[in-house]
């Protein structure tokens, strides 16, 4: 029985304890998330670009997004197939909301109701995205306003007595803007990602805004790229996200929303002699203003808070080179790319959809642990106990916990078998491939032996006399890693036995 | 761009300086003319120092730069500013860096930018800030710009209390954030604190060119400030249209890039500064100098008309001599009060210290012991840095309070003196004594507020003395203004998440740990402010004894003076003390008149 099985066997024991009362609404809703899509939380300080990110994420504006404060309430985005939306207040029935669409956006109709008094927003729509996985925004922390400060407190802080959000989020993504190492902003962060149970498997990074950084000079994406390995480099973030990848929200959102009518103003535009755009790029504001320009200037206000000052000057200039050739699709596809989404996106599939089931055990976990002290009937430690014995046995988490423990050092060894370590652990993606390090075409034969080697590298290690202890727990770890590696292979390859180490 | 040296408002000072400059130098008092001159210099080109200020990355060096026209503080979208640098006027380019350990090397000017990012000098040594004279106009008028390193967290920062020390002291402070979005509750913290210590503010919202939303979160800006009660503008500018700007020489684009606001804005500050307080203290130099020269006109005038009291006078000039020159010694009274005092406002401010930082150390050595460091870090560390920066700037304070007390005491005893001496040349003049009368409530711009006698002291407004302490700010080393965090961050002592998670034999470990590097960040943290207790206190000391030494030799010379003209007044013959005793009436009316209009002066300057 895997993990998530047995997480799930133990699940259905908890219902039945607590038939009957309060808390088995809670744990019935827990049982029908383990299969339903992962929940990951876009989460990180106010104006991070949090909402903006979503919609690039999901390929439409559903998410508002504004230079003042925006967000104020917890929002679940999951796949339906019409648009629907409902208000859950904190002290009232849920109730149905009206999402109108408006040019490229659909905007959500809060009616009478104040965003202090609900406790969170659940939008349906189709999207492709969000069959794989439910997002979930979230307001700013270090908000001026006291009020959307707290909710996003209490929301990352997984404050799991709130009935409509049983079991929180299965994994998170963290916008971190360029922060220094002294930051207070940066060990709050850090304290935020703690609460919400982050650990390397189930968050990641992302330095936000990426196109402003150096104050959205033309090599600003390269900066970004140069500031999110340093965040990788840093322990304290490696100890809590997997990694750290620039992306701008602005330019994934502009690629995924782009109108015909705005590709045909920027065609229009990028057919201007350099004279007259040089000097109207200097500055937003020049933009707009500029006289006599073929595009009117509030379709040029438009252009520019879609694209941002960065997106535009790319556009205008990658237009200017195809000349009359250029097609949107070219634009959207390069905005994209600059955009670093196709990577995140990649970085989400690999790491948090193939392990979701391991995520999700253990988010039921959490939640059977939260019932059983919220509601400590006689059960209750009979459960615990459970809840405790499944952790320390379950193998997917013990990798969890060394991947955490080799992050911030916790472990004796040389920089390569770290390295190797951390691969092999599942840190830059669970493929079996990945883990091993070879190509996904690799033949069968190879990650066997592979498998073969590292096995017996790591019982070596095991077992020698001049190993210390935390060595040898984390050898014996990475043993069974490639004990399960071997056990995944097909049936007509599992009878290869894994070898003896070559002493 | 230009920024003339004499400020407006200030001809009419500067004119009453030249003419007392004249006088005095006619009259024999080269000593008198050379304070004054020094007191001229003040006025026109006197530093004025402006801190520029923000969180990191928000465009602090390139303001600057802008400002200047100059790429002299580094600037770049991965590397942080690591030291401060200081920019003033010098008739050359030249740029010096200053070591940790007090030593300095002089740079490529070219280099200063590289320095102020690396911070220091390869592995070799640790810079605590870098100095660049330029001969640009802006800088000529006696400004003074301070580039810093950016504070992340406002006053929870590790930083926050140097920053907040240097605050105090500057003249004025630009805040600087971006335009990318609107106050955080950080940065409303740390304007809020700086505007309790610091007499002016002004914010600067940077990189406007890139935000087509500027003009909003410019208002949102200015909506968080009216909340947070505080009366402080905030100047729109983009330091890359400035720089485009001057390199093409395009006009309408520099007056868009918002730097000639933001200049004409800092002049018309310096100007109301110069207004305010140096004409005031010039005014003062002028009254007192002439008085001086009057009081000797006076005597010889006596002498010359009156020879029966000839014999007395010379005795009674004969103590005022031996008086003032009893003054000089070091034996003087007001010299071991000087000493005394300074030692003992040393001693009071390292108890003081002490004591604050000890409890911390329990208060924090409570949370820590209470619960799970490992788990509670993030929190612990803010806390610690916010705690250990209200202590820090509570105990500054506390010091200028003492300074104040002591210079206070000082000027009076001198005071005492100078009236005893002034009694027995007796010459009929009423010298008005160093300090008199000035109130620094009569200077102050704005009502004062709760750190206000701290940051006068520091910057030489004491309540008694403010002549004295022109000097004490005039001379204030710039390297007091240096903004260096604590080096012990707390930040990155243990791997927060590590001890997660574990049993109680981690939980043990990881007080232990956390209990060590509490302690080590407190104790650097006590360090650094005794040093900085030190450095002030130093320089302080001997501002205010140069200042009463060069009073008391002036006294000495005026006694001397008299003693001189009295005695010339017994040889003289009939007619040519006739003749003389006519030419000092004349220059008496003409150094009267003068008195009469520096008081006019100093009437009615103070609003
Ligand atoms: N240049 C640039 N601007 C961005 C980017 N992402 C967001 N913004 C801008 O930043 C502002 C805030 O964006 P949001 O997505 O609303 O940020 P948020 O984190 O959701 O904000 P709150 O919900 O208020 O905390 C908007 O004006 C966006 O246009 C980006 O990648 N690049
Ligand atoms: N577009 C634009 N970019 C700017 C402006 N001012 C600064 N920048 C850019 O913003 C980045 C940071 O500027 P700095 O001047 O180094 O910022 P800082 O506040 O001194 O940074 P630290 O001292 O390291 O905290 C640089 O890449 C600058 O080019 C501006 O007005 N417009
Ligand atoms: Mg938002
Ligand atoms: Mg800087």
């Amino acid at each position: 029985m895997t993990f998530a099985d047995r997480a799930r066997a133990l699940l259905a024991e908890a219902v039945t304890a607590y038939r009957g009362r309060p808390a088995e609404r809670r744990l019935l809703a827990v049982t029908r998330h383990m299969d339903e899509p992962l929940r990951v939380a876009i989460a990180g300080r106010v104006k991070a670009g949090k909402s903006t990110l979503l919609n690039a994420l999901v390929g439409q504006r559903v998410a508002a997004t504004d230079a003042g404060e925006c967000t104020r309430v917890v929002t679940w985005y999951t796949h339906g197939e019409h648009p629907s939306a409902s208000a859950h207040p904190r002290d009232a029935e849920p109730r149905p909301l009206r999402l109108e669409p408006r040019g490229t956006a659909l905007v959500l109709d809060l009616g009478d109701l104040r965003a202090d008094d609900l406790n969170e927003l659940r939008v349906e729509i189709p999207s492709s995205w969000l069959t794989r996985m439910t997002l979930v925004d979230t307001p700013g922390m270090g908000s001026l306003s006291e009020s959307v400060a707290r909710q996003a407190q209490e929301f990352l802080a997984g404050d799991t007595d709130r009935a409509a959000d049983p079991d929180g989020v299965d994994a998170v993504v963290y916008l971190l803007r360029q922060l220094h190492a002294t930051d207070v902003d940066f060990l709050e962060v850090l304290s935020d990602a703690q609460f919400s149970h982050s650990t390397p498997v189930n968050a990641v990074g992302v330095l936000s805004r990426s196109d402003e950084v150096g104050g959205g000079g033309p090599d600003a994406i390269e900066q970004a790229q140069r500031i999110a390995t340093r965040y990788r480099d840093d322990p304290r973030l490696r100890s809590l996200v997997q990694t750290v990848l620039p992306v701008s929200g602005l330019l994934g959102e502009a690629g995924a929303t782009l109108r015909p009518e705005e590709f045909a103003d920027l065609m229009r535009l990028a057919g201007l002699p350099a004279e007259t755009t040089a000097p109207m790029l200097l500055s937003a504001d020049r933009f707009v203003a500029a006289p006599s320009v073929p595009v009117p200037a509030d379709r040029r206000h438009r252009l520019v808070r879609v694209l941002g000052m960065y997106g535009l000057r790319l556009s205008l200039d990658a237009l200017r080179q195809r000349g009359a050739a250029a097609r949107r699709g070219d634009l959207v596809a390069l905005l994209t790319r600059r955009s670093g989404l196709p990577e995140l996106r990649r970085l989400l599939l690999t790491q948090f959809a193939e392990r979701r089931d391991v995520l999700k055990a253990d988010s039921a976990l959490r939640a059977i642990d939260a019932v059983t002290r919220a509601d400590p009937i006689d059960a209750a430690p009979w459960l615990r106990q459970q809840v405790e014995r499944l952790r320390v046995s379950a193998h997917e988490l013990a990798e969890i916990r060394l991947l955490t423990e080799l992050r911030t050092g916790l472990v004796p060894a040389a920089p390569d078998q770290l390295a190797h370590m951390d691969r092999l652990l599942g840190g830059e993606g669970s493929a079996v491939g990945t883990r091993l390090g070879l190509p996904p075409e690799a033949p069968d034969a190879e990650v066997r032996a592979a498998i073969a080697a590292s096995h017996g590298y790591w019982r070596r290690v095991a077992h020698s006399p001049l190993s210390e202890p935390v060595l040898v727990r984390a050898a014996e770890v990475l043993m069974r890693t490639c004990e399960g590696l071997a056990a995944t292979l097909p049936p007509a390859r599992a009878t290869v036995r894994v070898a003896p180490p070559p002493e | 761009m230009s920024f003339p040296g004499t400020v407006i408002g200030s001809d009419q000072i500067l004119q009453l300086l030249d003419q007392a400059i004249t006088e005095t130098n006619r009259l024999g008092r080269q000593d008198l003319a050379g304070r004054l001159t020094a007191q001229r210099d003040q006025v026109t080109s006197g530093a004025w120092h402006v801190l520029v200020a923000g969180e990191f990355k928000k465009g602090k060096s390139a303001l600057v730069n802008a400002l200047l026209g100059v790429p002299v503080c580094g600037t770049d979208a991965v590397a942080f500013t690591a030291v401060p640098t200081i920019i003033r006027y010098g008739p050359a380019p030249a740029a010096e860096v200053v070591l940790d350990s007090g030593q300095r090397r002089t740079i490529d000017p070219a280099q200063a930018a590289r320095y102020a990012t690396e911070g220091a000098i390869g592995e070799e040594a640790r810079l605590e800030s870098v100095e660049v004279a330029l001969p640009r106009e802006l800088l000529r008028g006696g400004l003074v710009l301070i580039d810093t390193p950016g504070i992340g967290g406002g006053f929870a920062a590790a930083a926050a209390a140097s920053t907040m020390r240097a605050m105090s002291l500057a003249d004025a402070v630009l805040v600087v954030s971006d335009a990318s979005q609107e106050y955080t509750a950080a940065e409303v913290e740390l304007l809020r604190r700086a505007a309790e210590i610091c007499p002016r503010l002004l914010c600067v919202l940077t990189k406007v060119d890139f935000y087509p939303e500027w003009q909003r979160i410019l208002e949102i800006n200015k909506g968080h400030l009216r909340r947070a009660g505080l009366t402080v503008d905030i100047l729109p500018v983009s330091s890359v249209l400035r720089d485009t700007a001057l390199q093409s020489g395009d006009q309408p684009l520099n007056a868009e890039s918002g730097f000639p606001a933001l200049v004409n804005r800092l002049r018309a500050q310096l100007a109301a500064q110069r207004e305010a307080v140096s004409s005031t203290r010039a005014a003062e130099a002028v009254q007192s100098s002439l008085a001086q020269v009057a009081g000797t006109l006076d005597v010889e005038h006596a002498a010359l008309t009156r020879p029966e009291e000839q014999a007395a006078t010379l005795q009674r000039l004969d103590q005022a001599r031996e008086r003032a020159t009893g003054l000089r010694t070091p034996d003087a009274r007001w010299q071991h009060v000087i000493n005394d005092r300074f030692a003992d406002v040393q001693s009071r401010a390292d108890e003081d210290l002490q004591a604050r930082m000890r409890r911390l150390e329990q208060e924090a050595s409570d949370r820590i012991k209470a619960g799970d460091p490992a788990r509670e870090w993030a929190e612990i560390v803010p806390w610690l840095y916010q705690r250990t920066n209200e202590e820090l700037t509570d105990a500054h304070t506390q010091m200028m309070k003492l300074i104040n007390d002591v210079v206070e005491e000082v000027g009076r005893l001198f005071d005492g003196e100078v009236a005893m001496i002034g009694q027995l040349t007796g010459g009929g003049y009423q010298r008005p004594t160093a300090g008199d009368g000035l109130r620094l409530d009569q200077l102050s711009i704005r009502g004062p507020g709760k750190l206000e006698l701290g940051m006068h002291a520091a910057r030489g407004w004491s309540l008694s003395s403010s002549v004295v302490t022109t000097l004490v700010v005039a001379t204030l080393h710039p390297g007091f203004l240096v903004v260096l965090p604590i080096t012990a961050a707390l930040g990155t002592v243990f791997a927060v998440k590590a001890v997660h998670g574990f049993k109680t034999a981690r939980v043990e470990a990881a007080r232990t740990e956390a209990l060590r590097s509490v302690a080590g960040y407190l104790n650097q943290a006590r360090v650094d402010a005794n040093r900085a207790v030190q450095n002030i206190l130093r320089h302080n000391r001997a501002q205010i004894r140069d200042y009463y030494l060069d009073r008391a030799t002036e006294l000495a010379m005026t006694a001397q003076a008299e003693h001189a003209a009295t005695v010339r007044a017994v040889h003289a013959d009939r007619s040519s003390a006739q003749q003389r005793a006519s030419q000092t009436a004349t220059d008496l009316a003409r150094v009267t008149t003068l008195l009469d209009e520096a008081g006019r002066v100093r009437g009615v300057r103070p609003r």
